[in-house]
């Protein structure tokens, strides 16, 4: 009877179950309630009017949250890889989405523990990780960390190139601009601050190169530079398409019945297969 | 004898048959009148203009919406010869949901419900905005806008996914951005739904007046702008190869019938 509680329990918590069916969208709506409300509080007239419906609500919430997290560390014995009651549990404990659910109601308990802070207002603003929760069901966000993941080597390069260059950029047009302008290029960390912000094709204007030597330098800097910046966005585009063409194609692989032509499962191929692919 | 004159309004108010001459006329007929509509209630909202042409203003939009509106009713009548609504009733009332005739109702709604209710200025306010539903009108006629809107449709879900990305990093963003920057300039960043202003127009590119000046403000919002920009652009990049895929289906089908024809040929 136990285990069939908790096997109830545990395919209710995951996603994409028969049984989780029902709850899955009212965690959902929880979550983005939970932003919205984080959200709406710093609006000082929003939270003068609605202060106390604000705070009862983050009080509901922290209770669901919590009965949520210590549920899927009762049940999460029935996942075969965490199947030992103690060292799976602790297992389970450090993965991702366990970390990202005991985030979302931390920041509830520790003034408990240290009551002093509970004047830092960085723990109210804590609450917000509560939309990573959302990655748990959002499809979207689920193919973000996919293509993320694929593209790891690429924008790591890329990463790696920029900083470079803007480390060498921001040096060059901060020994032309300090002279001139002491205050706004005060140091190489506000120099990297205007390429960032210039190579980005952002462009505040709110410090910019004056002297004739600081203008060619940054002209050059910027004409090389752009284009560098806007490779992640290319690269993370391009794993969009990827991965959703592979999954598209996935789904054609659908098996028919050579007899009576119609569809009788899916073809799922082997990791060997794929690498073939 | 009705039933021929029915098909025949129905051939030309649906037609995608090129060799339809009248088809083709009637079609650029609209076509003009709604390019002229759509100057006409973008010219009035100049003062100049308005008040030096205000009675031609009246008569064209007058002269229009009784076109808009016959054009509606033949299309209404003639709808059940599409084997999609042929129902009289029925399949008359699905033809009335569907997107293009809730537009064409909403292009004539306006001017009766003015009729209708004439002192309530409010509603004539609110009202004069849905004018501006008559350029989506041109989605029927121009086939570029058509191109447009099927790209949209066969990406609907790429689309869905990376605005949904941005959404999220949009929020988390701003919030942090928000916690760096609201005690150095409670004015500029005084909130979160301000702050995300801030993401919108930083991450878009545009860039206002408004950035941060901390030092961690600073270095998150290096962090942030960077990859910002990157999710940002991911909605740009899906619909271009859209395109390039919409275009090069459409080439590929223009050859295959090209070849069939050549095949069947003589």
């Amino acid at each position: 009877m136990n285990l069939n509680l908790k096997a109830k329990i545990f395919g209710m918590l995951e996603p994409g179950d028969e049984d989780s069916k029902y709850f899955d969208p009212l965690i959902m709506v929880l979550i983005v309630l939970n932003v919205a409300v984080v959200v709406l509080e710093t609006v000082d007239w929003l939270n003068a009017s609605y202060g106390q419906l604000f705070r009862a609500f983050d009080l509901f919430s922290v209770a669901v949250f919590t009965v949520e997290y210590i549920l899927r560390v009762w049940s999460c014995t029935e996942n075969p890889k965490f199947k030992t009651p103690f060292s799976g549990r602790l297992h389970y404990l450090i993965t991702p989405m366990a970390i990202v659910d005991l985030m979302a109601i931390l920041p509830f308990y520790l003034p408990f523990i240290f009551p002093e802070l509970r004047f830092v207002r960085a723990i109210r603003l804590f609450r917000l990780f509560r939309i990573l929760k959302m990655v748990r069901y959002s499809d979207a966000l689920k193919t973000f960390a996919e293509v993320l993941n694929l593209k790891k080597e690429e924008l790591g390069v890329t990463f790696f190139a920029t900083l470079i260059l803007l480390v060498v950029a921001s040096s060059m047009v901060y020994e032309a601009e300090n002279e001139a302008q002491p205050e706004a290029f005060a140091n190489i960390p506000d120099a990297m601050w205007w390429g960032v912000v210039t190579l980005t094709t952002v462009g505040y204007g709110d410090i910019y190169p004056v002297t004739p030597i600081g203008k060619i330098i940054g002209s050059f800097v910027v004409i090389s530079g752009i284009g560098l910046f806007a490779l992640p966005a290319g690269i993370l585009a391009s794993g969009f398409n990827e991965v959703l063409q592979r999954r598209k194609e996935k789904q054609r692989k659908r098996m028919i019945c050579p007899h009576c032509h119609r569809y009788i499962g899916d073809y799922v191929m082997m990791k060997d297969e794929e690498d073939d692919a | 004898m009705a039933k021929s004159y029915k098909l025949r309004i129905y051939e030309i108010l649906e037609s995608t048959n090129s060799d339809d001459k009248e088809a083709e006329a009637v079609n650029l007929f609209m076509l003009v009148l709604v390019v002229l509509n759509v100057t006409a209630v973008v010219l009035e909202t100049v003062d100049g203009i308005y008040l030096a042409h205000k009675v031609l203003f009246q008569y064209f939009a007058d002269i229009s919406v009784v076109i808009f509106t016959i054009e509606y009713i033949l299309r209404m009548w003639s709808c059940d010869v599409d084997p999609k609504y042929r129902h009289p009733f029925q399949g008359r009332l699905r033809f009335a949901v569907t997107p293009l005739a809730l537009i064409d109702l909403l292009v004539i709604l306006p001017t009766y419900a003015i009729l209708a209710f004439p002192a309530d200025h409010m509603l004539l306010r609110s009202l004069r905005l849905l004018w501006t539903f008559r350029l989506l009108k041109l989605s029927r006629y121009s086939k570029s806008l058509q191109t447009i809107m099927d790209v949209i449709r066969a990406q609907q879900s790429e689309l869905a996914m990376s605005f949904s990305a941005i959404i999220f990093f949009m929020v988390l963003s701003s919030t942090v951005i928000y916690f760096l920057e609201h005690e150095a300039q409670p004015q500029r960043f005084p909130d979160i739904p301000a702050t995300m202003w801030w993401a919108v127009l930083t991450m878009t590119t545009v860039g206002d007046n408004f950035y941060p000046i901390t030092t961690l403000g600073k270095l998150a919002g290096g962090l942030i702008i960077i990859l910002g920009v990157a999710t940002f652009a991911l909605p740009t990049s899906i619909l271009t190869s859209g395109f390039v895929e919409e275009l090069e289906r459409r080439r590929e089908e223009k050859e295959a019938l090209e070849k069939e024809s050549l095949e069947d040929g003589p």
